[in-house]
């Protein structure tokens, strides 16, 4: 099962368009969009406000849900998860291969536009961890606007805080410190930041998917994820090497 | 019993007669040796676009070994244009490629391959890395790499490239329905290529088209809600670009 989620910040809008099918051309038979967010400390299940056509559903940010998150799930299967306070592995529609995407597009006054097939799967929402991510090789340093969405996904019902840090292995230094919101959408700007092609973007606490952000001086928009840091080597101790990587860096910024 | 016929039924010589006959076909090799893999990526130098590619130091940063990064660039016929090699002096080399580099207009795929200077040990490189796409002079818009296609054997990657598969040889049916909505878009464009040794099929939209080994196509779309590509190769996942009024956008599909 997989999530899905806006990205906002000034002057930018986000769309998400999430199919009625999979890759492989099969469409849900009684599958609908369902929303939920975060009210004093409870996750408050709905049915969002979308545009509905033969093949998405599509929900546009606004003021009020740009933290929320979308899922599809049967009547049966939401009645389920509307009585339960953490989230529900309710169904596998969205486990495919190639992996089943929605089309996460943010827009901007001007009408630029980027995009990327995104989704957030369950499993990660039931875990803690860290994200290392290297922003020398997705940051847009000469760009008017550059920066990293940092958003998690967790299954308890809490927006906490977490640190963020840009840590520089040239020098051997943290540049940047941020709190980041678990269930939220981040945004750290690069703005008073300068690239030596050594930055790694490092959270600690919570798992998340890091998008990086950038408008052109042309005003062209820029939106990318980076890969977890384990689909960069194969073999058997690939999650073991990951592992020692961040706690290494765990150490560094501590 | 199942844990008995397991390496026999994933035996890479049954996987082949698995794929042959459609049971249960395999599209990725699992290796057990040393090896450098790379996506096939796009490059652009057509109309006023430029290609910027970004590759970080696996190699140091997982296995604490020195290493540089291989380009091998083909154009768009599949054919051999040229190689460069690019020490890693940092934690990432930023590459152009433009039609000054290339002497090219036009597009094509490249292979990216970080080489361990000295194998010691035991290293499966799967460097999967950023590919941006400029306009002019303009800051560019990133991609990520599609999947992983060719591999070099770290310890056996002296005077001629020898470049192998990451796909099993194969022929499957299969329909890739592109999960976005087209119809608010002016145009889009579809970059496929062919990681395989034999020519592939592709109909996207009733776009016939037959793809030679490497060999990169450019499919252009415009007033079409999907798109469904139909292939006998088994992951016809494009490149997509699209554009709206005087802006672009580019993502794997």
């Amino acid at each position: 099962m997989n999530y899905f989620f806006l990205l906002v910040k000034e002057d930018l809008k986000s769309n998400l368009s999430i199919p009625k099918f999979k890759n492989s051309g099969e469409f849900s038979k009684n599958l609908k969009l369902f929303g939920a967010r975060i009210e004093e400390q409870k996750w408050k299940f709905y049915k969002p406000e979308c545009i509905e056509s033969e093949n998405f559903w599509k929900v546009e940010s606004d003021d009020n849900n740009f933290n929320d998150i979308y899922f599809l799930a049967s009547t049966e299967q939401y009645d389920l998860q509307s009585n339960s306070n953490n989230l529900l592995d309710l169904n596998n529609f969205t486990n495919t291969f190639p992996d089943y995407r929605a089309n996460l597009l943010v827009k901007n006054k001007a009408g630029a536009i980027s995009s990327y097939q995104s989704e957030y799967p369950y499993q990660m929402t039931q875990r803690k961890g860290s994200i290392y991510s290297s922003i020398s090789t997705l940051g847009n340093f000469h760009a008017l606007e550059n920066g990293v969405f940092v958003r998690n996904i967790y299954d308890k019902p809490f927006q906490d805080e977490f640190d963020g840090y840009i840590y520089d292995y040239e020098s051997g230094s943290v540049l940047k410190k941020v709190t980041l919101i678990t269930n939220s959408c981040n945004f750290i700007s690069f703005e008073d930041v300068e690239d030596n092609g050594s930055l790694i973007l490092f959270c600690k606490g919570y798992l998340g998917v890091p998008i990086y952000f950038s408008k052109s001086k042309a005003g062209n928009l820029s939106l990318e994820h980076t890969h977890p840091p384990h689909e960069n080597i194969q073999g058997p101790d690939r999650f073991k090497i990951v592992s020692m990587i961040k706690k290494d860096l765990d150490e560094k910024v501590s | 019993m199942k844990k008995f016929l397991r390496p026999i039924y994933n035996n890479p010589n049954v996987i082949k007669l698995r794929n042959l006959f459609g049971i249960k076909p395999v599209l990725f090799k699992e290796l057990t040796e040393s090896y450098a893999g790379s996506d096939l990526f796009i490059w652009r130098t057509d109309g006023n676009f430029s290609t910027i590619f970004r590759a970080s130091d696996i190699a140091y940063t997982y296995y604490q070994k020195n290493s540089k990064l291989k380009l091998l660039f083909f154009d768009a016929n599949g054919e051999f244009v040229k190689e460069v090699e690019v020490p890693f002096t940092q934690e990432v080399i930023d590459f152009k490629i433009d039609q000054n580099f290339l002497g090219l207009e036009g597009y094509g795929s490249f292979l990216a391959f970080n080489l361990i200077d000295e194998i010691t040990g035991f290293s499966q490189i799967t460097n999967r890395c950023y590919v941006g796409y400029s306009l002019g002079k303009d800051d560019p818009s990133f991609v990520h790499g599609n999947v992983i296609s060719k591999y070099i054997s770290q310890d056996k990657k002296e005077a001629d490239i020898n470049l192998s598969n990451k796909f099993f040889e194969h022929s499957i049916n299969t329909q890739y329905l592109i999960q976005k909505d087209f119809s608010l878009l002016d145009r889009s464009e579809l970059f496929f290529t062919n990681p395989l040794e034999k020519e592939i099929t592709i109909d996207a939209n009733k776009n016939l088209l037959t793809i030679m080994p490497m060999e990169t196509v450019k499919i252009s779309v415009n007033e079409c809600e999907l798109i469904k590509v139909k292939s006998n190769f088994g992951f016809p996942r494009p490149i997509v670009f699209s554009y709206k009024e005087s802006f672009f956008d580019v993502h794997h599909a």
